[in-house]
């Protein structure tokens, strides 16, 4: 059980930084979420821990050991990855206790605690396959299996869900929560996925050009973006991004005017606002912010997503399953004034605090 | 469609074709070996019969017995066997550590493309030309006529071939698995070889098989390497018997059709892996 | 976790540390000791008079075995053979070859054991090659002749016909390789994805054009790198040469590899062998590297 550490550290190739100043303080028995796209660093990062590639500056700590230049072998994590690198010559018995046999743990001893895993992840009708007999999510498990097979300071997870059908996704996710909550052992997930992030993590760390955009609970992420990249990512259907200007307390961007959204005069400004958060109304409904054709009318099954024409770009809307506009007819939009957020055009950074 | 009437008469005329072509480039590719086959059976006065006999000849054994029993030809056979199986292994234990660090090892600057290169060209090169200082180091150093010197030079000329096979089937292999065995306590050397080298066993088996065959096919170097009854390896013995004022065509054909048995069935063995090993891994046939 | 630094781990750090040398560092040398060595030796030979007597001194003579390349009509000889006989060979293999590909690749779809055979020629040791053919190129009893008088026609002699010896050459290389180049347009034509085709089905295009626009840019790596491997594998001809003609008649069939030999072992003249040996060796690399830079063969 441990914490990570990294201290001012930098990852370059070549001339290209892969992540750049990285400071965070990952908590002993903490499920962290690393969240980016793709080409972010997210999965640099979690493997500069691992020691699959050297930080070229800083200092990365597990526990208290700084372990720059530490072999692999000596850091004592594991480490599930998106493809499960499985053994394929090995069988599901071997493939899980591998760890094991590396460090000469007795065979005994290494049986009983291969038959303990493989009770646990429901593996153990499946011991003397090889991977190539097993499904997908099978595989999934025995990536896990391998990883818990010998209790380790730190668990690494790259994307291991991407590769799973949506059903199955969900359900591993449920069982990755309910693991790492009873082994009580440090989680670092990377994921590009950000409803993961949400229901997985503690803390999620948002990333960006290899640096964190934000670091937080997944509530503060959703609720409080401090930059126009989080805003962006996080939600879905993403957050309505208007650019426009801020003059005296007024956001206008076309047709569309919001007022008290806080600071006097910002230009250009940035206004955020999630599709929840948009009601479409009456066209002659007083207060209305914005009123526009509707362009198109897509029903999700519990609501219906309703994107209006707003200077070049669509604004989403959430309506109720029940809408019944049609296209090109005209409605008013109504946006909840004290849930949107304001952006420094310049800056992407948030204007409204 | 109204191209259709026009390519019904050419589908029919090209198939038949095809068919013809493949019966006619199956005798041309057979016959000579038959031939080859069929003389090192015949007596004397059926070889040299003028027309040629074709079917009607009393098989015999004796030119085999000749070649391999009153002449040397068992000798020059075995030392090509040695001589291959030597090569094979030092080339492929050295070539299989080269190519699978190309394949996984980032060098400074260039020089991971700048090796990879040096080590085609050096499979593009004529042997001729580097045979001259080769033939006078090993003859300063006594070496001439050794086996151990024709190995040597086999393994220099097998080893940019072994590297890029070797090269060419790790990077077949997901870096992943030498990761995840790395994480999971292995070193990196630990990994290449209870990982890496497994997974990689259909690859190691075609490559020493190519090296097999090329060790054993080769002529020019053996020619200068060895002269020595000896030393010989079984080329070189052949083409001194052809070159000969009276050629004993039975027995150069028995020692030729027995030389390319061995051969022809370890083509066969890497036949999946043929068009991989003539293109040094560019087309994964 | 306690880390007790012992002579093992330090060992195990060092060798881990130096890996990606160390697992390089042998062939490196074995490669270095192949061509650095050689062409040393043979810089400092060609500038000299090197005597087939070890015991006279060797002499420096400049480029005096350069400037006699210029005027050495057998050397010229052997490059115009060997630039003919790569050319005319290595067209006629990649014709066939890409031909008899085509029209099987289409209307045959079992091919497996054609291509058993045709690994045949060109696998057996070319020694066997050459025997085979000069049996049946044999003047009084070869098959050739049988075949020549079965059609009336006057009989030949063939290798040792001035006029036709390169032919006979020429002839066994085709058929020796012929199969390497089918067999790679093969795998070439089988890993043709099949969508372009259908959409240019579907487009109207005809199969000529079919042919032109999508299958000849797709095999173009393919041909450039089988054709790579047969130049400099023609270039390089000794074998055949050896046991069909040695060279003869009148050096019609000489090549320079085999003139490089007879320089280096015939008339002991370690001097201008080197010489010739130099440009041979700078024209071949010369040529397959700006090929492969060309082709982009190596990552």
């Amino acid at each position: 059980m441990a914490s990570v550490t990294f201290k001012n550290v930098y990852k370059k190739f070549g001339e290209f930084v892969a992540v750049a100043d990285f400071n965070v303080e990952i908590r002993d028995k903490e499920f962290l979420v690393l969240l980016g796209p793709s080409g972010c660093g997210k999965t640099t990062t979690m493997r500069m821990i691992a020691g699959l590639e050297e930080a070229t500056s800083g200092d990365i700590y597990i526990g208290t050991d700084r372990v720059n230049g530490l072999l692999p072998k000596y850091r004592d994590v594991a480490m599930v990855f998106q493809s499960y690198a499985l053994y394929p010559h090995l069988t599901v018995e071997d493939n899980i206790g591998y760890p094991l046999k590396i460090r000469k743990i007795p065979l005994a001893e290494r049986k009983r605690r291969i038959a303990e895993v493989a009770r646990r992840v429901e593996l153990d009708s499946m011991l003397s396959r090889l991977p190539k007999e097993l499904s997908g999510g099978q595989r999934q498990r025995v990536a896990l299996a391998r990883a818990i097979v010998r209790t380790p300071r730190v668990f690494l997870m790259d994307e291991p869900l991407s590769n799973l059908d949506a059903k199955l996704r969900t359900q591993m996710r449920a069982e990755l929560k309910h693991l790492q909550h009873e082994l009580q052992v440090t989680t670092i997930y990377v994921t590009h996925d950000q409803i993961e992030a949400m229901t997985l993590a503690h803390r999620v760390a948002v990333m960006n050009k290899g640096m964190i955009e934000q670091l937080g609970t997944p509530r503060e992420i959703y609720n409080n973006p401090r930059t126009l990249f989080v805003a962006g990512f996080i939600g879905s259907p993403p957050m309505n991004l208007i650019p426009g200007e801020v003059r005296d307390g007024v956001f206008s961007s076309g047709g569309l005017q919001v007022a008290g959204v806080g600071r006097a005069n910002i230009s250009p400004a940035v206004l955020g606002v999630r599709p929840e958060d948009a009601h479409a109304v009456e066209v002659d409904e007083a207060d209305v912010n914005l009123v526009a054709p509707i362009f198109a009318v897509e029903l999700t099954g519990e609501n219906t997503l309703v994107s209006v024409r707003l200077g070049g770009q669509l604004m989403t809307l959430r309506a109720d399953k029940n809408f019944a506009g049609q296209i090109d007819q005209q409605i008013g939009v109504k946006i909840a004034t004290d849930r949107v957020f304001l952006f420094d055009g310049e800056t992407q950074d948030r204007a409204d605090f | 469609m109204e191209t259709r009437p026009r390519y019904r008469t050419i589908g029919g005329i090209l198939p038949m074709l095809a068919y013809l072509a493949m019966a006619l480039a199956l005798f041309i590719t057979v016959f000579p070996v038959y031939w080859l086959a069929q003389n090192s059976i015949k007596l004397d006065i059926d070889i040299f019969a003028v027309p040629p006999v074709w079917f009607n000849f009393s098989p015999t054994l004796k030119h085999y017995e000749a070649a391999f029993i009153g002449q040397p030809f068992l000798i020059y056979a075995f030392n090509s066997l040695i001589i291959a199986m030597a090569t094979t292994i030092v080339s492929l234990i050295f070539g299989t550590m080269a190519g699978y660090a190309l394949a996984r090892f980032q060098y400074p600057g260039r020089w991971r493309y700048q090796i990879s290169f040096w080590m085609l060209s050096t499979r593009m090169m004529p042997p001729i030309v580097t045979i001259i200082p080769l033939f006078i180091f090993f003859n300063f150093f006594n070496l001439l006529n050794t086996k151990f010197a024709v190995v040597v030079a086999y393994t220099a000329f097998n080893l940019p071939f072994v590297t890029w096979m070797m090269k060419s089937y790790f990077q077949d292999l997901p870096p992943e698995l030498e990761e995840a065995a790395m994480v999971d306590g292995d070193t990196r050397w630990g990994a290449f070889l209870r990982i890496a080298l497994p997974l990689a066993r259909p690859g190691i088996a075609a490559t020493a098989i190519f090296s097999l065959i090329l060790s054993w096919n080769e002529f020019l170097l053996a020619l200068i390497l060895t002269q020595t009854e000896r030393s010989m390896t079984l080329p070189v013995g052949i083409s001194g018997r052809v070159t000969q004022y009276t050629t004993h065509w039975g027995e150069i054909s028995a020692a030729g059709f027995l030389a390319s048995v061995p051969i022809i069935v370890f083509a066969l063995l890497v036949q999946k892996h043929l068009v991989r090993g003539l293109s040094l891994g560019a087309v994964k046939g | 976790m306690t880390r007790t630094p012992s002579v093992g781990a330090a060992l195990e750090r060092w060798r881990e540390r130096h890996l990606r040398i160390l697992m390089l560092a042998p062939t490196l040398l074995i490669l270095a000791g192949l061509t650095l060595f050689p062409t040393i030796y043979m810089f400092t030979a060609a500038v000299q008079k090197v005597s087939p007597d070890p015991d006279v001194p060797r002499e420096f003579i400049g480029l005096g075995n350069f400037t006699r390349m210029l005027s050495d009509p057998e050397l010229h000889l052997a490059i115009k053979n060997t630039v003919v006989f790569t050319s005319v060979a290595v067209t006629l293999e990649f014709l066939l070859g890409l031909g008899l590909a085509l029209l099987f690749d289409k209307y045959i779809h079992r091919l497996t054991f054609l291509k058993t055979v045709l690994l045949v020629p060109m696998m057996i040791p070319p020694i066997a090659v050459a025997l085979t053919w000069k049996l049946i190129y044999q003047p009084q009893f070869g098959v050739l002749n049988e075949l020549m008088f079965r059609l009336g026609l006057p009989s030949q002699a063939w290798a040792g016909d001035v006029s036709l010896a390169m032919a006979t050459i020429i002839a066994a290389d085709v058929w020796e390789w012929t199969p390497f180049i089918f067999l790679l347009m093969l795998a070439g034509l089988a890993s043709l994805p099949s969508e372009p085709y259908e959409a240019a089905q579907v487009d109207g295009a005809s199969a000529w054009r079919q042919f032109w626009d999508l299958t000849i840019p797709f095999l173009k790596p393919v041909i450039a790198i089988a054709l790579l491997l047969r130049i400099m594998d023609a270039l390089r001809l000794f074998d055949l040469v050896f046991i069909l003609t040695v060279g003869g008649p009148a050096g019609a069939t000489e090549t320079l590899s085999l003139y490089i030999f007879k320089i280096a072992f015939t008339f002991v003249d370690i001097g201008y062998a080197a010489a010739v040996s130099l440009v041979v060796l700078f024209v071949t690399v010369g040529f397959s590297t700006w090929f492969i830079k060309r082709l982009r063969l190596v990552d």
